[in-house]
């Protein structure tokens, strides 16, 4: 089935193209979902939900830019929402404590490289894994930040700087990283993600 | 300008390293969306509950329906009866039936009536010869085989009719002579027996005993007292009324048939744990998992057997004398000992899943802090599951025909798993993740059970014996790389009552 046709087949509620747009996108998005949650199970909810939003809002999608990058938004928008129901959620991108943090060495996994980099992310405080998702990953300005987590522009900034430090801290301990200092760059990872 | 430079990719590494970062949802997710998307359509799940209520209501209706009989007899006597007045004058229509179960009602409305003296036998001879002369017989007669087609082989009829006194006994002067109709299929050696032999009158001189003769362990359970009614109108309602209470023959029928077993059973429970043949195959193939061994047959890890139990009820037909069948509830608790070390803190792991659809594996993030390899504290936890199922099965009395009975028996029982702690083996087989989310939700056991029976005098059976059973699937979904089979052998302690 073609893009066109499951776009076509969701907004005319088919269940048959629905199931396939989600077969074609849930496994990424749920990677998405992931980042930002607790838990697998909490993830799964996230992407539940965005995905109803997906096919509920389906028919505003006005095929300017990629569909996946469209879904990709909701579902981030999704995530930050469902985040945001948790009070502790507010309190931890308001508040600085980066300078209380230590992540012990054993705590970073050490399964697929590719899934290293997405533990080591998921290792961080909550606020700090927010804003490093959104800025690093998801491409978001620190405006846009602030105006969807309800902060300042400078906490954003602040809270983004912090969370990049710890977690270069825990990707160079585990090697996953060479330090700066030994001229090497991102292509110095020990193996390619899959 | 290096330090300006790590910056700048720092974020263009990260974005790349997650991009391709996927993870395969449960299917719970998308029957989720499903079930939002379109609320018209349910899952079959809703679509069998409906099904299973609806069959409970039709089989409720159609056992009070079972009972109706009776009060269609006690219509089809009152009928009869009517008839019987309407044709003679004062009549006296005596219904006797089951013989076995119950008393015998007989009606004396006339007080004129004399009864068959105790000396008069009735024979078959004597019945058949009171067919032929009673040709212009009563409606009774017609009504009565209707009022107790329920039971033919046992019951027949008593009525009073002038018309039909001819070949009887000797008719007395001023009295109503009796008339015995009888099932035509009675056997021969049945009716040479006297069937009734005497009502005999007590102390009060308006009451008579009505006896059977069949057995003698009958005869003392079919005494029944005659009243004399004085009144017709106030002697046929509660002849009646009593009709309809005493004479429930498909009930009683029922009953002797069916019992019910409640039972505990003990046991030690344990499980086999082999590699998922789906991975074996897989591996050869699709993108191979190096941390994961799929020529195991059994994976290196230190489990226990622990105690398990069962409680259940179940009702028992007896189809004949040497074999019954059995239906209904039990709930078992499934147990057994995962030996592991813990740490003091959460390790990322993942587990090995295979893809239903492409066949493929995949890994799943967990955290776990359990380790299956050395650690800084050894503990136990349990692998444990709760589960409430129908056992259905069949019992055969091997020997004993008194008070001691020996039986074998098996069963099969299907049934829901919830709750409880599934510990799963990660990926390397180094940790244990605690996710439940991978148990099959459906199962089904079957047990076998060798059993001694003894009956007390107090009427209720206490039964002992050895009991194994196995589960048939594994405990988890076939996207797990491991298959569990859990089994249990215990000691059946239950008692056996009648209804």
């Amino acid at each position: 089935m073609t893009e066109e046709q499951m776009l076509a087949g969701s907004i005319k509620n088919n269940a048959v193209a629905q199931e396939a747009l989600y077969n074609r996108f849930s496994p990424k998005m749920l990677g998405v979902c992931y980042r930002f949650a607790k838990n697998r199970e909490d993830a799964e909810d996230m992407l539940q939900e965005g995905f109803i939003k997906i096919f509920t809002q389906l028919h505003q999608y006005r095929n300017e830019g990629a569909l996946e990058g469209w879904i990709r938004r909701i579902i981030v928008h999704t995530c930050i929402n469902i985040l945001k129901k948790n009070k502790k959620f507010s309190e931890s991108v308001d508040i600085i404590y980066a300078n209380n943090i230590h992540v012990k060495e054993e705590m970073i996994p050490s399964i697929m490289q590719a899934k290293q980099v997405v533990e080591s992310i998921r290792l961080l405080p909550l606020g700090y894994r927010t804003v490093l998702n959104l800025y690093a990953i998801e491409g978001y300005s620190h405006k846009e930040i602030a105006r969807l987590l309800d902060i300042e522009e400078s906490t954003s900034r602040s809270q983004y700087t912090r969370a990049k430090a710890i977690l270069e801290e825990l990707l160079i301990k585990r090697k996953i990283l060479l330090k700066p200092s030994q001229k090497m760059n991102y292509g110095a990872v020990v193996d390619s993600p899959r | 300008m290096e330090q300006h430079f790590f910056r700048d990719g720092f974020e263009n590494y990260l974005k790349d390293s997650v991009e391709n970062f996927r993870i395969y949802p449960s299917g719970k997710v998308w029957k989720g969306i499903y079930n939002s998307m379109h609320p018209g359509r349910r899952w079959p799940s809703l679509t069998v509950m409906l099904l299973f209520i609806f069959s409970l209501l039709y089989i409720g209706i159609t056992h009070s329906n079972q009972v109706n009989p009776n009060r269609e007899t006690a219509q089809n006597a009152q009928l009869s009866y009517a008839a019987n007045l309407t044709a003679s004058n004062q009549s006296v229509s005596s219904n006797v039936s089951d013989i076995n179960n119950h008393g015998l009602i007989v009606n004396a409305v006339n007080p004129n009536i004399k009864f068959l003296p105790e000396k008069n036998k009735v024979s078959k001879t004597d019945i058949e010869k009171s067919s032929q002369n009673n040709s212009d017989k009563p409606i009774s007669s017609k009504k009565s085989k209707k009022t107790s087609h329920w039971n033919k082989n046992k019951a027949f009829h008593i009525s009073t009719n002038p018309s039909s006194l001819a070949g009887f006994s000797k008719p007395a002067p001023d009295a109503i002579q009796n008339a015995v109709q009888t099932d035509p299929s009675m056997n021969e050696s049945e009716s040479e027996e006297p069937l009734l032999s005497v009502l005999r009158k007590r102390n009060d001189s308006d009451s008579y005993i009505f006896t059977s003769h069949s057995t003698p362990a009958i005869k003392k359970k079919n005494s029944f007292v005659a009243k004399d009614f004085t009144s017709p109108i106030t002697a046929e309602k509660e002849w009646i009324e009593d009709f309809a209470f005493h004479n429930q023959p498909k009930l009683k029928a029922w009953k002797t048939s069916v019992d019910y077993e409640a039972y505990v059973t003990p046991s030690i429970g344990y499980r086999s744990l082999k590699t998922n043949v789906r991975f074996k195959n897989a591996s050869r193939t699709a993108t191979p998992v190096p941390l994961f061994n799929s020529n195991a047959e059994d994976p290196e890890v230190d489990h226990l057997p622990a105690f398990n139990f069962e409680a259940g009820a179940v009702a028992r037909y007896h189809t004949s004398s040497k074999l019954l069948l059995k239906f209904g509830v039990q709930f078992n608790y499934t147990n057994y000992l995962v030996m592991a070390t813990k740490m003091n803190h959460s390790t990322a792991t993942s587990l090995l899943l295979n893809d239903l659809n492409s066949g493929s594996p995949y890994l799943v993030s967990k955290s776990s802090n359990l380790s299956n390899i050395s650690g800084l504290a050894a503990t136990s936890e349990n692998n444990e599951s709760y589960e409430l199922s129908i056992p259905l099965g069949l019992d055969f009395r091997l020997a004993g025909n008194g008070n001691l009975q020996w039986f074998a028996g098996a069963t099969i029982q299907p049934g829901l798993v919830f709750g409880g702690n599934s510990l799963l083996l990660s990926a390397d087989t180094k940790y244990y993740i605690s996710d439940n989310s991978l148990r099959r939700k459906w199962n089904l056991n079957t047990g076998i059970e060798s059993y001694l029976s003894y009956k007390t005098p107090s009427g209720i059976s206490i039964l002992a014996g050895p009991q194994f059973r196995y589960q048939v699937f594994s405990s988890y979904s076939n996207e797990y790389s491991f298959k569990e089979n859990l089994y249990n052998l215990g000691l059946k302690i239950g008692v056996v009552k009648k209804f």
